[in-house]
C-alpha cells in the first residue's frame, strides 16, 4: 500500500469516525468542534504523509491526500448518518427539530430529505479536508520549500554509450550547444 | 517524392500547432483553474444566504436541506448567528467570517500574489492570523470577556482570508502536477 492511500486511509478513518459520532444526539461533546473534524483529517493525513515520505511533499500533494481522506472520512460519516437517521433515531426527533424551526414536518418526505442532506454534507466534508490536507502539508512540511514552484533537481548524467555506470569514466566531451552551463 | 516532403511538412505543421495549443493552455493554466476556484467558493458561500431567502420566500424544503447539511458542521446556535430577511444564515457568526473571508481571500488572489506561484506561504502567517480567533475564543469561553457577532465574524474573516493563500497554491500545484501528468 502506498504511503499516500495509507495516510488517507488513516486520516479519513480517523475523521470518518469522529464525524459519525456527531450524527448521534446522545453525544454532545463532539458537536462543539463542529467543521474542525473535517479538517483535522485531512491535516492528519497530511502530517503522515509528510512523515513517511522521502522526498519533500508539495502542497499540491496536499490537495490529493486531502481529497482523498475526506472522500473516506465522509463515506464513513455519510453510512453513519443514514444507519442513525434511519434506525436508531427515532423519526419523532426529527420532526420536532422541524417543527422547532417553525415549519410543518408533514410537508417533507423523511426519506427524501436524509439521503439530500447526506449528500450534501459529503461534498462539504471532502472541501473541508482538501483545505486541512493542504494546510497540513504547509505546516508540517519542513524541508525546504518543497512543491513544484521550487527549482528543479539537477539533470541525471548524460549517458553516451559504453557499459551502463561508465559514463563518468569513459565518457567523451558533450557536443556543443548541448544541456550545460555553456549551452545557449 | 513532393508528396512525401509536403506530408512531412504536414505533420510538422500539426505538430507545431499542438505544441502551441498546448503551451497556450499551460500558461492560461492557473487562470482558468483560479477562476473556477472562485466560481466554487463563491457558489458554496452563497448557500449560507440562500438558506435563509428560502426560507423567507417559501422554499421550505431547499432550506431546510441546507440548515441540516451545515448543522452537521456548524453549531447554529440562533443568538449566535447573524440573521437575514428575519431567519438566521446556515451557519454561526463566527463560521460565516472564516466562509466569507476565505471566499473574498479567493477573488482578491490574483491582486496580491502571482498565479504562477505554486508554493505556499510561510507557516507563521496561519499561526499568526489563528491567534485573533483562538483568543475570542478563549476569552469568552472563561468568562473573562464577553465576545460579539462582529468580534468572532472578524477574527474569523481574518483566519479564512489567510486560508485562502495556502490553499490557492495547493490547487495550483496540484493542476500542474495533474497537467504534466497527462502530457
Amino acid at each position: 500500500m502506498s504511503n499516500r492511500v495509507r495516510a488517507s486511509l488513516i486520516g479519513g478513518g480517523v475523521m470518518g469516525g469522529l464525524s459519525a459520532l456527531t450524527v448521534v444526539p446522545q453525544v454532545p461533546f463532539v458537536r462543539v468542534f463542529c467543521c474542525i473534524w473535517a479538517i483535522l483529517g485531512g491535516g492528519l493525513a497530511a502530517y503522515l504523509y509528510v512523515k513517511n515520505s522521502p522526498t519533500p511533499a508539495s502542497v499540491g500533494d496536499g490537495a490529493v491526500i486531502g481529497t482523498l481522506s475526506g472522500l473516506v472520512g465522509a463515506l464513513i460519516a455519510f453510512a453513519a448518518f443514514l444507519l442513525v437517521s434511519f434506525y436508531v433515531v427515532v423519526r419523532t426527533l426529527f420532526e420536532e427539530s422541524i417543527r422547532r424551526a417553525g415549519l410543518k414536518p408533514e410537508q417533507f418526505s423523511y426519506s427524501m430529505i436524509i439521503p439530500m442532506v447526506g449528500l450534501l454534507s459529503v461534498i462539504v466534508q471532502i472541501v473541508l479536508s482538501l483545505v486541512g490536507g493542504i494546510i497540513g502539508v504547509s505546516i508540517f512540511e519542513k524541508r525546504g520549500e518543497g512543491g513544484s514552484g521550487s527549482p528543479p533537481p539537477p539533470p541525471p548524467p548524460t549517458y553516451y554509450g559504453g557499459t551502463q555506470g561508465d559514463y563518468t569514466l569513459n565518457a567523451p566531451p558533450p557536443p556543443p550547444g548541448s544541456y550545460g552551463p555553456d549551452s545557449q | 517524392m513532393v508528396n512525401a516532403e509536403r506530408g512531412i511538412k504536414g505533420n510538422s505543421s500539426s505538430i507545431h500547432h499542438s505544441v502551441f495549443i498546448v503551451h497556450r493552455f499551460h500558461s492560461s493554466l492557473p487562470l482558468i483553474v483560479w477562476a473556477m476556484t472562485a466560481i466554487v467558493t463563491l457558489a458554496f458561500v452563497s448557500l449560507i444566504v440562500i438558506a435563509p431567502l428560502a426560507r423567507a420566500y417559501g422554499h421550505d424544503f431547499a432550506a431546510l436541506v441546507i440548515y441540516k447539511s451545515f448543522g452537521r458542521f456548524c453549531h447554529q446556535i440562533p443568538g449566535r448567528s447573524f440573521y437575514l430577511d428575519g431567519y438566521p444564515l446556515a451557519v454561526c457568526a463566527r463560521c460565516a467570517g472564516i466562509y466569507f473571508g476565505f471566499a473574498a481571500g479567493v477573488v482578491l488572489y490574483p491582486l496580491a500574489r502571482s498565479l504562477k506561484r505554486s508554493d505556499a506561504p510561510a507557516r507563521r502567517w496561519l499561526l499568526v492570523a489563528l491567534v485573533p480567533t483562538a483568543l475570542d475564543f478563549a476569552l469568552d469561553f472563561f468568562h473573562i470577556w464577553e465576545n460579539t457577532h462582529l468580534t468572532r465574524s472578524v477574527t474569523g474573516a481574518l483566519l479564512g482570508g489567510v486560508a485562502a493563500f495556502y490553499v490557492v497554491p495547493g490547487l495550483l500545484d496540484l493542476s500542474r502536477m495533474s497537467f504534466l501528468r497527462s502530457a
